[in-house]
């Protein structure tokens, strides 16, 4: 055990792992964080805490994975390259690590361009590769500057992300096998709203053995409206949506319900799927459906391990 | 080259309206190759500012002079006169020029007339595009000849990332993303499995980070200092 | 726009030597007449024009035109495109000081039509009479 967390206990025993997100509020109101962490207590292993996610401002990754601790369930803390340089990430690092957070993901982190304040100056001071390895450095008790830690050494769990559908497609893989090269445990995907690409991509990943040497939590999206959907499609960079999927949802009298019929039987398809570890589900502005949809894909209750 | 864009005409005269005479001065290196601040510029701005100062009812009288390159203490000796005679001095320059000027004749004031944009190409007429951030330690061996710093608009070592699609950036349908044509120069060129080694931290104290830079190189130095 | 009963426009005309000069004497040889404050200026081709020389025109006086042959039908290619992007960029700048763009125009024409010449002329000497003398005149 690298930091001992619910969920590399779960993953490392093999069973197949849920992992939710929960986006902190635009606003120093913690109780948000808590609502969200008692309504969904029990029903993954660890929630992600995004991190000021497309480059809004939002209360820290950091603090809402304690909050997340105090309400008894575990966070997984997001930290993106965007927003800080190798000396603040590793001290919020091991600032994280003091409060007993174990999880901790690495992103590039969205473009300010996107966010609520483009006129900002970006860092990527280091990338998210990098940032794998600096966190896997720290674990073994060395700064990214090479200075041996004297002291007690932060327990980390180390995630990154995947993105099957963005391009060039089968450099996709070789950028997960740099990531696990750098340390990462385990890597969840970006939301699967095209499985045709998704099994291409994942056949790549299982040619090259690396499903043995990372876990992949495969990303669900339940769609809320076509809207959602078509938006995702067209402007989203980096996003893929098939046409059978906006096609079922145009034609379902609840679009909602068949968002949510879509998401788990994408589950219930994807547990059976060779490398896949288990989902990680981002129910994005509506994590009150995270329940459903894990009652119904038979994800409930958790095993204990 | 060092690609500059003349200023907002309002800017312009806003720092001007409290003298009567200046000198539009331009300059021969690359603000005339990228049509900011050359000969032409200078005349044509100088005919737009002496307008729009008629125009008040305060009348401006403008001089006009191109120097080889204001970036060098030499070529501004020769004007040395003419900045006597006026009241400020509007440069055309880049930031670099503008500077030099400042330091040359400390007692006038130099504005700026152009904002410099960045180090880049000429793609077509009107179009520049970045190339370099001057971050002083280059990394185009290991990058098939294009900049991730100055083109990957996260400049980041180990890419594409996740905002990547038909080798377009995330920020913008108009940009490229820059480690898309790394791949696939390096494909081109039969060397991409280079990219499957981690490219280490940067070093970035070579670059701005670590201060304001200085080259010194001895061996051209002149024992009189100069 | 009132029009100040005594106003008479100074203007520049550049005309291009394939069509524009020579539908002027064109014109004359008709015994048609223009206003005398208008300034001739031939130019080998209207690609020949530059912001430059519209912006010096203007500064003196009130306004300042090109005359171009007829669309697709320049002896050089592009050179009446040229002239009109060029005739965009000196009305972009007359714009951003607050000058009327319309002291700046090009107008198409054949060698052989000194009836339009003088109708251009004309109607264009019409139009700045119209607007005034030219706020931005620095020398007057």
């Amino acid at each position: 055990m690298k930091a001992g967390s619910n969920l590399e206990r779960m993953l490392e025993s093999g069973n197949f792992a849920v992992t939710g997100e929960i986006g902190p509020p635009k606003s120093c109101n913690g109780e948000v964080v808590r609502h969200h962490a008692r309504m969904l207590k029990g029903y993954c292993e660890s929630f992600n805490l995004t991190d000021n996610q497309t480059a809004i401002v939002r209360l820290s990754s950091i603090a809402a994975g304690k909050l997340l601790l105090e309400e008894g369930c575990e966070p997984n803390i997001q930290i993106v390259c965007r927003d800080r340089n190798r000396i603040g990430i590793q001290s919020d690092v091991l600032g994280a690590a003091a409060l007993g957070i174990k999880n901790v993901l690495c992103l590039s982190g969205d473009h300010q361009k996107f966010g609520n304040h483009p006129t900002a100056k970006n860092v990527y001071d280091v990338d998210s590769i990098q940032l794998i390895k600096i966190l896997d450095g720290m674990r073994n008790g060395y700064f990214a500057n090479g200075e041996e830690m004297k002291d007690e050494l932060p327990k980390l769990y180390i995630g990154c992300a995947a993105n099957p559908f963005a391009d060039p497609f089968e450099f996709r893989v070789t950028r997960l096998e740099k990531k696990a090269d750098a340390g990462a445990d385990f890597c969840q995907t970006q939301c699967i709203l095209d499985m045709e690409r998704f099994e291409r991509w994942m056949e790549l990943v299982r040619a090259r053995g690396l499903h043995k040497r990372i876990k992949i939590l495969a990303g669900i999206t339940p769609m809320k409206s076509v809207k959602a959907a078509k938006y995702m499609k067209k402007f989203v960079a980096g996003m893929m949506v098939s046409d059978d999927i906006i096609e079922r949802l145009e034609k379902a009298e609840d679009v909602k319900e068949e968002g949510v019929n879509i998401a788990v039987e994408q589950i219930q398809y994807l547990k059976k799927m060779e490398g896949i570890a288990g989902v990680h589900i981002m129910a994005i502005a509506w994590e009150d459906i995270i329940p459903e949809i894990c009652k119904r894909a038979g994800l409930t209750p958790r095993p204990e391990v | 080259m060092i690609i500059a864009e003349r200023k907002p005409i309002d800017e312009i005269l806003e720092f001007l309206s409290r003298y009567q005479k200046v000198l539009v001065l331009g300059c021969g290196g690359c603000v005339t190759v990228c049509l900011a601040g050359g000969e032409k510029e200078v005349g044509i701005l100088s005919s737009e500012l002496a307008m729009a100062r008629s125009k008040e009812g305060r009348p401006v009288e403008l001089v006009q002079k191109t120097v080889e390159r204001q970036c060098d203490f030499e070529y501004l000796e020769g004007i040395r006169h003419l900045v006597k005679e006026v009241d400020a001095v509007l440069s055309l320059a880049c930031g670099i020029g503008i500077q030099t000027c400042n330091e040359a004749f400390p007692d006038k004031n130099t504005w700026p007339g152009v904002n410099t944009r960045f180090l880049g190409v000429n793609l077509n007429v009107g179009e520049w595009a970045e190339r370099c951030q001057a971050c002083g330690q280059c990394i185009l061996d290991k990058t098939g000849g294009i900049c991730p710093v100055a083109r990957c608009s996260k400049s980041i070592f180990n890419g594409p990332c996740g905002g990547s699609q038909n080798g377009k950036c995330e920020v913008s349908p108009d940009t490229d993303c820059a480690w898309a044509l790394i791949h696939d120069r390096l494909t081109r060129l039969g060397q991409v499995d280079s990219l499957r080694e981690i490219m280490p931290l940067k070093d970035w104290s070579y670059s701005r980070d670590g201060g304001p830079r200085k080259l010194v190189r001895e061996d051209l130095e002149l024992e009189s200092g100069k | 726009m009132s029009v100040q009963a005594d106003f008479q426009p100074k203007i520049v005309v550049f005309a291009c030597e394939n069509s524009g000069w020579l539908a002027a004497e064109h014109a004359a040889e008709l015994g048609l007449t223009y206003p005398e404050k208008v300034e001739l200026i031939k130019l080998p081709c209207s690609g020949k024009i530059d912001v430059l020389y519209f912006m010096k025109a203007l500064e003196k006086t009130d306004g300042t035109m090109i005359l171009a042959c007829q669309q697709e039908n320049c002896k050089f290619i592009k050179g009446n495109v040229r002239a009109a992007q060029r005739v965009k960029q000196t009305q972009n700048l007359l714009k951003e000081i607050g000058i009327e763009e319309d002291r700046v125009g090009i107008f198409y024409l054949a060698a052989n039509m000194g009836h339009k010449f003088a109708e251009i002329v004309q109607n264009f000497y019409d139009r700045i009479r119209e607007l005034g003398p030219n706020p931005g005149k620095v020398i007057k």
